[in-house]
């Protein structure tokens, strides 16, 4: 593994697209300032359709507002970030075990998509110690999908490649440029032909657009429903995304010792949004409460935006202080 | 053994007549073949600017990236591969105004990128506008008064930086040229140890 400090947060996405350009898997972490700095990059890896993987861990903003403390704020700037419409992938993983989970596949959904995942992670998560049970982390299980990424014999077998040719699925096979005499092409952020010659052509322009939007439906396919914890009939549902996970979860084991019955459904494949699942989760919930640690409630917005499900309470925190089951209960209208 | 043609393909240049970017684009052509250089050695990082265009007129791996981010795209490219001849060419908008902090971490850093700078001390492609090379006093579209700035002294930023080789050549002569007095810069290409950054303005 190469390890490098950037000079900047500019630097490091510009040099992890370079690094991923030469055929190797490369990353970046950051969080809102830095992700701020690096969404021309995203942009530009979103043209060359390169394979790239962001860790995003959120803090209070705007500019550096709290650096040291915990949100999660960044939701629609992961969402959004960006100048043109490409696909993306989001993921934010709710504990520590699925983080290493995640970023085994955020890798493969990066190179099967060749897109840009992004893993929302928070600072809280981010410096905290979890005693875990090594069990959880077996190494031999890691699968490793590069999706068409094609071997230099592969691509010298053919005569006639073309980088960015239009496929059903908006995949193109990828060659690494040099690997083969027949990979001699350009990566260009200008808009581009099959070959990756610069066009301004009007058809062409339209059907790249369409090529690297219709990526989306694989990553849909790709993507899995939000998951229930507790019982499967409850008085009240709660939904959050994220490491909110870990306060609700302990509210829900503190209300039944109380009596009231709870369960959570928690996302962590946020975008793009599988709005049938997610309705089919949330499909009879007696009492919906969404949890997340921001002012505007960004998720439910999104939720009822892609499903039009509205919750009957959203409780948010937002001081940079963790979320806690005490919080929680302390502001739960019970019904 | 490769030739000119080999780096060549059939897309014509939107540069204007005259341009000393087609002086410094056949010097390149030249240079490589004389380094005994196949196209898939070498990878040529670009960024934006007309000059930047140029990997889209040869038969060369290339990457057409950002405007300013031409080095840091290429560094990125070179920490992963260290066995590509890397040959970053842009303008002086895009080396010195946009991309200066990494031009300057770059050289400090000397990694074995060969960077020419098409240094023509104005923003053509946006048609006259004053950059960090325009001399003082020069008189464009955004300076009707002539800019009242210092020009930025490259040559002396890599000097003092550490870059291993500075050099500092006319584009309407080709670099390197084999008839040419500016031969210097096209052995850089030549050679394949890359001993850190090569600078040619």
């Amino acid at each position: 593994m190469v390890f490098k400090q950037a000079e900047s947060e500019i630097a490091a996405i510009n040099m992890v697209v370079g690094a991923a350009n030469s055929g190797v898997r490369a990353m970046t972490a950051t969080s809102g300032g830095g992700f701020d700095l690096m969404t021309e990059g995203l942009s530009l890896a979103a043209m060359f359709e390169t394979p790239l993987v962001i860790l995003l861990g959120q803090r209070p903003g705007p500019a550096t507002g709290l650096p040291t403390r915990s949100n999660q704020p960044d939701l629609n700037l992961a969402m959004y970030a960006g100048h043109g419409e490409f696909t993306r992938v989001i993921i934010s993983p709710h504990t520590v075990q699925e983080f290493y989970h995640s970023a085994i596949r955020a890798f493969n959904l990066a190179d099967i998509l060749q897109c840009q995942v992004i893993v929302m992670s928070d600072q809280q998560i981010a410096s905290s110690l979890f005693g875990i049970d090594m069990d959880a982390f077996q190494m031999q299980d890691t699968l490793i999908d590069r999706g068409k990424l094609l071997t230099a014999e592969q691509v010298d077998a053919m005569p006639d490649y073309k980088r960015y040719k239009l496929t059903e699925d908006g995949i193109s096979p990828r060659a690494i440029a040099g690997s083969s005499a027949n990979a001699i092409f350009l990566t260009t952020s200008d808009e581009h032909d099959e070959r990756g010659a610069i066009t301004e052509g009007a058809e062409m322009a339209a059907r790249m657009a369409d090529k690297r939007l219709a990526k989306a439906k694989v990553a849909e396919s790709l993507m899995r429903p939000p998951f229930c914890y507790g019982p499967e009939e409850a008085d009240i549902t709660f939904v959050c995304w994220g490491t909110t996970f870990g306060p609700v979860v302990e509210s829900v084991k503190q209300l039944e010792t109380q009596g009231t019955s709870a369960n959570v459904v928690c996302f962590v494949d946020i975008w793009p949004f599988l709005v049938q699942a997610a309705q089919h989760a949330l499909d009879g919930a007696k009492r919906l409460v969404g949890v997340e640690q921001n002012k505007t409630a960004q998720f439910m917005h999104l939720l009822r935006a892609e499903t039009g499900i509205e919750m009957q309470q959203i409780i948010t925190k937002y001081d940079g202080r963790r979320m806690t089951p005490e919080y929680i209960l302390g502001i739960l209208e019970v019904k | 053994m490769s030739t000119v043609q080999d780096f060549s393909n059939d897309i014509r240049p939107t540069w204007c007549p005259g341009c000393g970017n087609y002086g410094i684009w056949n010097a390149i052509k030249r240079a490589l073949v004389a380094a005994e250089l196949e196209p898939r050695d070498v990878m040529m990082v670009t960024g934006i600017g007309c000059g930047s265009k140029m990997p889209n007129y040869m038969h060369i791996p290339g990457l057409n990236g950002l405007y300013g981010r031409t080095l840091a795209l290429a560094t990125g490219y070179k920490l992963a591969n260290h066995g590509k001849k890397v040959i970053t060419v842009h303008g002086d908008g895009d080396g010195y105004s946009m991309g200066g902090n990494h031009l300057m971490h770059t050289v400090r850093r000397n990694i074995g990128i060969v960077d020419i700078i098409q240094d023509n001390h104005v923003y053509a492609l946006t048609r006259g506008q004053y950059s960090p090379t325009s001399r003082s006093g020069w008189v464009t579209r955004t300076s009707p008064e002539g800019t009242i700035e210092k020009p930025l002294n490259p040559l002396a930023m890599a000097l003092t930086q550490g870059a291993t080789f500075v050099a500092r050549s006319f584009g309407c002569c080709r670099i390197g040229g084999p008839d040419r007095q500016g031969a210097q810069p096209s052995r850089l290409c030549a050679d394949r140890r890359d001993a850190g950054v090569c600078f040619v303005q």
